[in-house]
């Protein structure tokens, strides 16, 4: 083959431009850190990295929604307890007062402690978590229970969804934790403690131990459902909190450049280029007019 | 066997000869680095006056190194390279509009809205939760809104580099035709012509990286050029192109003689190379369909989350609303896609629960719509968002991506073709430099011939005037 002036000129400089392309490529994936920069470099993984984001996404809304739902559970489930402990004094209260060697001025005293622990009970079922009252169902824009303790909520569940298939029920009833609508209606088994003392009936009080300890039982029932609540939240937290990292290490899989590989490509195309740019002077030189 | 005075006179016509030679060397050194030049070869030959031999040479005009065939691949390659980097220049458009790894695609703004459903099932009744999906819709809206506004543009855009391209091509044909008259007429008053051919394949070059050429070359010199089975450039004439919709939307490519006394003749199918086939494609096959696509997506997407909002229940009783305002029909959806008139500046019209009785905490309908992004309710219902969105970029990735390596095949081809041409019809100084030597050292033995005839002719003055 005839090699002319134009042929020796662009092999030079075609070759290096190839390799300044190459360069400037590799380059860029290694100040980016990613192997693919555009749809283009490697269409497959860019349409895998773009539902593993998606996934990565809704993994973290997630996690993020249970972060906000969970305070709240926590406080119910503390605040059960806390209304678990009014009503295990009641009942201590309750079989003081039926305890005939006490007499009608200790069963007064008994019932002014009752009745702050109907204030009390009425108090704690009114409490108030990020976004309302914890115990009015979905109502949470009005208490649970009136001043006289009737209940003014519902018994709808607060649902979100954690990653786990079904929506779960985050917030804890108090229409079952402390009405009729769960077994007892514990503001009037406390009313009939309070009446039974104020009238010194010993019989009356008797009367209401076993409905004191059902609605005991009523609330831990609803306690341990809040316990299990959060349990379910925090092991969701967990799974979740794996699903991000294996899809963070998906997504950096997919896309992401090997820095050892990518500045070992670097060093060799430089090497490259600078052997070029000597093999190309020497190739110029060639020609050299003086020789003639 | 001529005499001494013939002896001088074929001398003096080798030294003719050999400057005549040496000029086209000096010719070939100076032009060699001029683009499409073809070496030229001084025709060298014995002159003949009869049957008798007299040894006398003459230089008849030159001979052009010319490979046709070499010639034709190399335009015809130039046209398909020229193609093939036009409809990638253009695709490379459309991926920067979809590329979420340089963050400049929708595929984010997307996923936050149903991550804001999530929130908002969490807090249904927290004023800056709702804010935030109000924010969100309006970042995605106002994202595919910039989309579908930029892929209108192209398409715009795209036509008026059609024309351009066409207009570029005219004026390109103009010259070429006007060099084939003039090719023409110096070939007919006894002239080689060369330099206009030359100039001719330099415009030719232009032109073939427009459209798609084929030439052939008659015999009084003056080449016709066809281009998507149509004679363009005949002779001394070249029909002018025109661009324009047809009923359809699309490219359509005419060809009309100058005067216009004959009916256009439409090429746009049988256009398969140069810029202008690039552009086509680009726009009537890859635009259409991206833009189709994303208005499907976009309206999809806003119509699924539509028909489960309208089922809720908004903390101000408001219900069956929308929350984008997108149209009936896909076409344009992604240009005219907004944040819904009904919930604009309305937070609290989010409808995060299903039953008017839930609220402020009913939260069904929000977990309902975040829940969206794992329901296959795009393309005909058989992918979910993150699928078709996914589809979609690696369907623009797969055909950017195949441009490129188009491009690089294409110009792969024009390189090989280029050496082929240059190979047969380049410059090589090594050889110009042996041919300057050989041509000089022929100089300088024809001069020592006169000297040498002078010197006997004198000798034999001296002897016979004794």
């Amino acid at each position: 083959m005839r090699v002319t002036e134009t042929l020796r000129f662009d092999l030079v400089s075609r070759r290096l431009s190839d390799l300044r392309s190459k360069y400037q490529d590799t380059a860029l994936q290694a100040t980016t850190g990613q192997r693919v920069n555009a749809p283009s470099d490697d269409p497959v993984a860019t349409a895998e990295a773009s539902r593993v984001r998606s996934s990565l996404a809704k993994a973290q809304g997630n996690e993020r929604t249970i972060t906000l739902v969970k305070g709240d559970v926590e406080m119910a489930e503390a605040s059960l307890a806390q209304a678990g402990d009014v009503l295990q004094r009641a009942r201590e209260i309750a079989m003081a007062g039926a305890n005939g060697a006490n007499g009608a001025d200790q069963r007064e005293a008994l019932a002014i402690e009752a009745e702050q622990l109907v204030s009390q009970f009425i108090e704690i079922s009114n409490a108030k978590g990020s976004q309302g009252y914890l115990f009015a169902g979905t109502q949470w824009d009005q208490a649970a229970f009136d001043a006289n303790g009737n209940f003014q909520g519902n018994d709808q569940q607060h649902l979100v969804d954690t990653g786990a298939g079904e929506p779960i029920a985050v917030n804890v009833s108090g229409a079952q934790a402390f009405t009729a609508a769960g077994g007892r209606e514990i503001v009037q088994d406390l009313r009939a403690l309070v009446d039974g003392l104020k009238n010194n009936s010993t019989d009356a009080v008797r009367n209401t131990l076993d409905g004191l300890q059902l609605s005991h039982d009523q609330v831990a029932r609803e306690r341990s459902h809040a316990g299990l609540v959060l349990n379910r939240l925090e092991l969701s937290q967990s799974i979740l909190s794996q699903t991000d990292l294996d899809l963070s290490r998906r997504e950096t899989d997919v896309v992401s450049a090997d820095p050892t590989a990518t500045f070992s490509r670097l060093s060799q195309l430089e090497g490259a280029i600078n052997n070029s740019v000597t093999v190309g002077r020497r190739l110029l030189d060639i020609g050299n007019i003086q020789r003639f | 066997m001529a005499g001494l005075n013939g002896l001088i006179n074929i001398a003096r016509d080798a030294l003719t000869a050999q400057s005549y030679g040496l000029g086209v060397a000096g010719q070939n050194v100076s032009n060699a680095n001029t683009p499409l030049y073809v070496r030229r070869e001084a025709n060298i030959e014995t002159r003949a006056f009869s049957g008798q031999s007299t040894g006398s040479v003459s230089a008849n005009g030159i001979r052009r190194a010319v490979d046709a065939y070499a010639d034709r691949r190399f335009f015809e390659a130039n046209s398909h390279s020229g193609s093939a980097k036009q409809y990638d220049s253009e695709l490379q458009q459309i991926e920067t509009l979809f590329n979420d790894l340089g963050g400049t695609g929708l595929g984010s703004s997307l996923d936050a809205i149903f991550k804001s459903f999530q929130q908002l099932a969490a807090r249904p009744n927290d004023t800056t939760v709702r804010a935030e999906v109000l924010d969100k819709v309006d970042v995605f809206t106002t994202r595919a809104r910039q989309i579908g506004d930029t892929l209108s543009t192209q398409m715009t855009e795209m036509l008026a580099r059609a024309r351009d391209i066409a207009a570029e091509a005219n004026g390109r044909a103009s010259e070429i035709a006007q060099l084939n008259a003039r090719i023409v007429e110096a070939r007919q008053s006894g002239q080689d012509a060369a330099d206009l051919i030359d100039q001719r394949n330099s415009k030719l070059l232009g032109f073939s990286e427009l459209v798609d050429v084929r030439t052939i070359e008659g015999a009084d010199g003056a080449i016709m050029v066809q281009s998507s089975g149509t004679m363009l450039i005949e002779g001394s004439s070249a029909r002018t192109l025109s661009v324009s919709l047809d009923s359809a939307g699309k490219l359509q490519v005419l060809a009309s003689r100058a005067g216009g006394a004959q009916p256009e003749t439409d090429i746009t199918a049988g256009l398969s190379g140069g810029k202008l086939a690039g552009i086509k494609q680009a726009r009537d096959k890859a635009l259409f369909d991206v833009s189709d696509r994303f208005n499907k997506f976009v309206f999809d997407v806003a119509t699924a989350v539509n028909a489960q909002h309208q089922q809720g229940v908004g903390l101000d009783g408001s219900t069956g609303l929308n929350i984008f305002d997108v149209g009936t029909s896909y076409e344009g959806a992604a240009r005219a896609v907004k944040i819904s008139e009904d919930i604009f500046g309305r937070p609290q019209a989010l409808g995060a629960s299903l039953d008017a009785t839930n609220l402020p905490g009913g939260s069904d309908n929000a977990v309902l719509l975040g829940k969206l992004a794992d329901v296959t309710n795009v393309f005909g219902n058989t992918r979910t968002t993150s699928q078709a969105y996914g589809d979609l970029v690696g369907e623009i990735g797969t055909a950017r991506a195949s441009a490129k390596a188009e491009v690089e095949l294409r110009g792969n081809i024009f390189q090989q073709a280029q050496t082929t041409r240059d190979s047969a019809s380049g410059v090589n100084l090594d050889e110009e430099m042996v041919s300057l030597q050989r041509y000089q050292r022929a100089y300088e033995a024809a001069g020592k011939v006169i000297t040498t005839v002078d010197g006997l002719l004198e000798e034999l003055m001296a002897k016979v005037g004794r």
